[in-house]
């Protein structure tokens, strides 16, 4: 399969319902603390925790109106499945940057 | 008195989310994280107005959980909105099949799972002019683009219950 590239700079600013600005800042905390345990969770060679958890954060992101982090996390679901650890090794440091480095406007 | 919409959904945030948006909106919400305490309250309690149900959750499925809906006497006719992170078509079309009132993606910040609950609820006051939701429209509205243009009660919609 063609691996979907995805382009993280221009993703960076999100606009979001003023009305879930109580609810963001948890809200991408939880998915760091998601990261970390992707990042364990692949360490220990246990892909299915990797793909519960990815899988939830697909859902999550949609949700609240961040696709992108929807899109990375579908990407790492999707090669958890495949049992590919190494696009989870390449992806999984991107997807935490770019939750370092994603802006938020309410509106 | 305020329609009560059941969110069925495992994760924390998405839940929150939902009740947040479901009240500002004007429902009463009852929440259950897993598919236990979903299937203890059909029977138990009276049916709500709609049932919003992911489908990967925890101890029994959403599929089981919709089959239990349709089985019981009380539940069968309550619509079901599964809201799910897939958008894979074969799937949604099961699900549809399988009873699902009609099928929604997690995307875009929950907008069209909004308009597809109004036009559930409140078919004959959902505005023709707004945008059909993506998934509604593909697999179970399928009025042709004439009949948009006119107001039309409740018998005009067509739902895969």
């Amino acid at each position: 399969m063609q691996r979907k590239e995805l382009d993280t700079e221009s993703a960076e600013l999100v606009h979001v319902d003023t009305s879930f600005e109580p609810l963001v800042p948890k809200f991408l905390t939880n998915r760091k603390k998601e990261v970390v345990t992707m990042h364990d969770a692949l360490a220990a060679k246990d892909l299915e925790t990797v793909r519960k958890v990815a899988h939830g954060m697909k859902g999550a992101g949609g949700s609240y109106g961040f696709d992108h982090i929807s899109e990375m996390a579908a990407v790492i679901e999707q090669a958890a499945k495949n049992g590919d650890p190494v696009t989870i090794e390449r992806d999984l440091p991107a997807l935490g940057s770019y939750l370092d480095r994603v802006k938020v406007v309410y509106e | 008195m305020k329609p009560k919409i059941l969110v069925v959904e495992d994760e924390q945030d998405t839940a929150e989310l939902l009740k947040h948006v479901l009240e500002r909106e004007g429902f009463s919400v009852l929440q259950a994280k897993d598919g236990r305490q979903a299937s203890s309250l059909i029977g138990t309690v009276r049916p709500p107005s709609l049932v919003l149900l992911d489908l990967v959750i925890p101890y029994v499925s959403g599929a089981e959980l919709l089959k239990l809906i349709r089985d019981h006497p009380d539940w069968a006719r309550t619509p079901v909105i599964v809201v799910s992170a897939d958008s894979y078509q074969p799937d949604i079309q099961q699900t549809l099949s399988q009873g699902a009132t009609a099928y929604v993606t997690k995307q875009k910040g929950s907008a069209d799972l909004i308009q597809a609950m109004k036009r559930i609820l409140h078919p004959s006051a959902s505005s023709p002019k707004q945008p059909i939701v993506k998934k509604l429209a593909k697999a179970v509205r399928k009025r042709p683009p004439s009949a948009r243009r006119r107001p039309r009660g409740s018998h005009g919609e067509k739902r895969a219950a």
